[in-house]
C-alpha cells in the first residue's frame, strides 16, 4: 500500500513517514500544496494523509480538484484548527475522515486501516443523473441549471432514486428508506410522492426520466 | 416602589389620569357652585322687581287683593304692615300667617336675602327678599325648587360624565402613549434576538422616522458593529494561537510515539534534537503571547518609564549577533545624544524582534544606522536595512497583524512565531514612536528579479 503524506511541519511529516514505514506501507512526503497535488495527479496512491494549511494551496483546494477529477483516493485530512466548521467543510468537500492535531498515532493508524478497507469506490459529493444534479451539503437540486425547489420527503425521494440511478426500486424499498419504520399509513404515498417530483423535475423540462417499472417499481434514468 | 415596577406606559397613563380627574373634579364643583350663584342672581332680580312693583302700587293706594301678580305658583307676595300683619297677598301666597318672622322681617327689609323653609305637607325652600313701602313692607317669596332641579341636574351629569370622560381620557393616554413607546419595544425585541442569534447574526431595525428612536438605534448598532469586529478578531486569535501551539505539540507527540513504536531502530538523540526544537517553538510562542497578552493588559501604557540611551542599547543588542548568519554592521550618525524615554526591556525587544527577521531573510549583510533628526520634532531614527526578498507594498500593513505570514515563507520551520512583528507595532506605539516599512534601495536584492531588500523604519522622540 502507498501512502501520500502532504504535510508542511517537516517533523511531524518525517516522523510520520518513519512510523507508516514501520507499519508496512510505502509513503511519499511533500511539504507544500503545489507538490503534493501534482504527486497525487501522478500516481496512483492508495490513500492521501493531507494537512489542511499548507503553503502554495490548502488541503480543502487539493481535495476539491481531486474529486472534480473523478480521484476517489481515501483522503484523511490533518488540522491544528478546531473549527467545527472547518472539519464539515473537509468533509463536505470529499475528504474521507478527519483528525485534529495532536492525535495519536495509533488512532491514526487505525484510521488509516479503516480508510483502505473501504477502498477507493466512487464516493462523489454531489449526485448527477444526466443533467439532474443534487448537492447534499448544499441540500439543492438543480436540472439542467435551473434549481428545483423540493420539499424535504420530495428531496430524499429523491436523493435515494439517485443513489439507485438506472436501477428499478420496488415500492416498498423506496417506503422502508424514505419513510422511517413507523409509517403504517397508505404505501399509495409513494405514488403520490412520485407524481410530485414528476411535476417538478420531469414535465418542465419535458423529460421521463422517472420511470414506471410495470410489477417492479420505479426508476430514474438519464 | 410600586410605581416604579409598573411600565412606563402604565406609570405615564396612571399620572396623566390622576391629573386629569382631579382637574374634572375641581371643574365640576366650581361650574355647580357658580351655576347656582348665577340661578339665584337672576331669581333674586327677577324678586325684587316684583317687589319694587308692588311697592309702587301699595304706595300710590291702589292695592288689590290678592295681589294680581306673581306667576307659575312659584312666585308669593305678601304686604305686611309694620306689625307683620298681612296687609295683602297674592293669588296662592298664606292670606293669615306672614311667610317671615318679625326678626327675619326687619333682616329682610334692611336688604338680607333669606332662604326659608316652609312646610305644609311637602317641605319646600323659598328665597325671600323684601322692599320697604312706606311703613308696609312687600315680601316677596320665590320657590327654589327650580333652581334646585337645575342644579341636581347638573351634579348628576358631572357625576356620572366626568369618570366616563376621565376613562376616555385613560384609554387614550394609555393608546398614545403605546403608539409613542412601540418603536422603544421594536428596539427592546430586535436586542433580545441579538442577545439569543449572536452578534453576527443581525443589527437593530431603525425606525422609519428619523427621531429620537432612530438615533439611538443607529448608536446602539455602531456600538455592536465595534464589539462584533473586536469579537471576531478576538476569535481568529484565539484560533490562529491554538493553531500555532497544537502543530508543535503534535510534532513532538508524534515523534515520540512513532520513536517508542520503533523501539531499539530508533536513533534517541536525534529525537531528543527535534523534539526539543518542537519545545523551543512552543516556549517562544508562549513567552510572545505572554508579552502580547501583558501589553493588551496595560493597553499600551508602559509599566516601565525610564532613560534609555538607544545607542548604547544598539551596540549591546549588535553584539550579540556577532555570529549571526550574516554579518550584521552598526553605524552612529553625529553625537547627539540618543536619549528616549521608556521600557528598556521593550525597547531591546523591538530591536531584537526586526534584526532576527533581519538576519533571517538577509543574502549578505544587515545594517542598523541610528540617526538624530531635529525636525519635525527632536526625534532619534533607527533603521535596519537587509538585502533580502524584501516585502511586497501590499502586504507591509498586513504584516504587523497577529500570525500573519508572508506567502512565500508560509512554512513555519523559518523558525519565526507569527507574533514578532505584531509585539513590535504594540510597542512601538506605546514608546509613542512610528514604524514603516520602505524598500531598502542601498542595497539592491540578491534574488533572481533584484526586488530591493527591506529597510525598516523607527522613529522614536527623544527624552527632552
Amino acid at each position: 500500500m502507498r501512502l501520500l503524506v502532504v504535510e508542511d511541519e517537516v517533523r511531524l511529516a518525517t516522523a510520520l513517514q518513519r512510523g507508516l514505514i514501520s507499519e508496512g506501507f510505502a509513503v511519499d512526503v511533500f511539504h507544500n500544496g503545489p507538490d503534493g497535488l501534482h504527486a497525487a495527479q501522478e500516481a496512483a496512491y492508495d490513500l492521501i494523509i493531507l494537512d489542511i494549511m499548507l503553503p502554495g494551496l490548502s488541503g480543502y483546494r487539493i481535495t476539491e480538484a481531486l474529486r472534480k477529477q473523478e480521484n476517489w483516493v481515501p483522503i484523511l485530512m490533518l488540522t491544528a484548527k478546531d473549527g467545527e466548521y472547518d472539519e464539515a467543510d473537509a468533509l463536505d468537500l470529499g475528504a474521507d475522515d478527519y483528525l485534529t492535531k495532536p492525535f495519536s498515532f495509533v488512532v491514526l493508524i487505525a484510521r488509516v486501516r479503516a480508510l483502505l478497507r473501504r477502498g477507493a469506490t466512487p464516493r462523489p459529493t454531489v449526485l448527477r443523473v444526466g443533467d439532474l444534479v443534487l448537492d447534499p451539503a448544499a441540500h439543492t437540486v438543480e436540472r439542467a441549471g435551473t434549481t428545483v425547489e423540493l420539499t424535504p420527503r420530495e428531496y430524499s425521494l429523491l436523493e435515494f432514486l439517485m443513489r439507485k440511478a438506472g436501477m428499478a426500486v420496488s415500492k416498498s424499498d423506496i417506503l422502508h428508506h424514505v419513510w422511517d419504520a413507523h409509517y403504517d399509513g397508505d404505501a399509495n404515498v409513494v405514488e403520490v410522492y412520485i407524481g410530485y417530483l414528476r411535476r417538478k423535475i420531469d414535465q418542465p423540462f419535458e423529460r421521463h426520466s422517472l420511470q414506471t417499472v410495470r410489477g417492479a417499481g420505479y426508476k430514474l434514468t438519464e | 416602589m410600586f410605581v416604579r415596577s409598573r411600565s412606563l406606559r402604565e406609570r405615564i397613563t396612571a399620572t396623566a389620569t390622576a391629573l386629569f380627574a382631579f382637574a374634572v373634579a375641581v371643574g365640576a364643583v366650581l361650574l355647580i357652585a357658580l351655576q347656582k350663584q348665577t340661578l339665584l342672581r337672576s331669581s333674586d332680580t327677577a324678586a325684587l322687581k316684583t317687589a319694587h312693583d308692588v311697592a309702587v302700587l301699595v304706595q300710590s293706594g291702589r292695592l288689590p287683593t290678592p295681589l294680581l301678580t306673581g306667576g307659575g305658583g312659584d312666585t308669593y307676595v305678601q304686604v305686611v304692615d309694620a306689625e307683620n300683619h298681612i296687609e295683602s297677598f297674592s293669588f296662592g301666597a298664606d292670606g293669615a300667617v306672614s311667610l317671615l318672622s318679625t326678626t327675619q322681617l326687619a333682616q329682610a327689609r334692611g336688604g338680607a336675602r333669606l332662604s326659608i323653609s316652609v312646610g305644609r305637607g311637602v317641605q319646600d325652600s323659598y328665597r325671600v327678599v323684601a322692599v320697604p313701602a312706606g311703613q308696609s313692607t312687600v315680601v316677596v317669596a320665590s320657590s327654589m325648587s327650580s333652581v334646585e332641579q337645575s342644579i341636581r341636574l347638573l351634579r348628576t351629569a358631572a357625576l356620572f360624565g366626568a369618570p366616563f370622560g376621565v376613562l376616555v381620557m385613560a384609554l387614550v393616554t394609555y393608546w398614545i402613549v403605546g403608539q409613542t413607546l412601540a418603536p422603544v419595544a421594536t428596539l427592546r425585541a430586535g436586542a433580545e434576538e441579538i442577545t439569543m442569534a449572536g452578534l453576527a447574526a443581525r443589527r437593530l431595525k431603525t425606525p422609519v422616522a428619523h427621531d429620537e428612536i432612530y438615533r439611538l438605534a443607529v448608536t446602539l448598532n455602531a456600538m455592536l458593529d465595534r464589539l462584533d469586529s473586536a469579537t471576531s478578531r478576538q476569535r481568529t486569535f484565539v484560533g490562529d494561537a491554538a493553531h500555532e501551539l497544537r502543530s508543535p505539540i503534535a510534532s513532538a507527540r508524534l515523534q515520540l510515539e512513532v520513536a517508542q513504536r520503533l523501539g531499539e531502530a530508533t536513533d534517541w538523540n536525534e529525537v531528543a534534537t527535534d523534539v526539543l526544537t518542537d519545545i523551543d517553538r512552543l516556549q517562544r510562542l508562549v513567552d510572545d503571547l505572554l508579552v502580547l497578552a501583558r501589553l493588551e493588559e496595560t493597553e499600551g501604557a508602559l509599566g516601565v518609564r525610564e532613560r534609555v540611551d538607544l545607542a548604547e542599547l544598539a551596540t549591546e543588542v549588535s553584539r550579540t549577533y556577532s555570529d549571526a548568519r550574516v554579518p550584521l554592521r552598526l553605524s552612529l550618525v553625529g553625537d547627539a545624544a540618543a536619549i528616549v524615554n521608556g521600557d528598556p526591556d521593550g525597547l531591546r525587544r523591538i530591536l531584537v524582534n526586526l534584526l532576527d527577521n533581519a538576519v533571517r531573510y538577509a543574502t549578505t549583510e544587515v545594517d542598523i544606522a541610528l540617526t538624530s533628526t531635529k525636525s519635525p520634532r527632536p526625534s532619534i531614527v533607527v533603521t535596519i536595512g537587509d538585502d533580502g526578498p524584501g516585502i511586497a507594498v501590499a502586504e507591509r500593513s498586513k504584516v504587523f497583524d497577529r500570525f500573519y505570514r508572508v506567502a512565500a515563507s508560509r512554512s513555519r520551520d523559518s523558525g519565526g512565531t507569527g507574533l514578532g512583528l505584531a509585539i513590535v507595532g504594540d510597542l512601538v506605539r506605546s514608546h509613542g514612536g512610528t514604524i514603516t516599512l520602505e524598500d531598502n534601495l542601498q542595497r539592491p536584492g540578491q534574488g533572481e528579479d533584484h526586488h530591493p531588500g527591506l529597510l525598516v523604519r523607527l522613529t522614536f522622540p527623544l527624552a527632552p
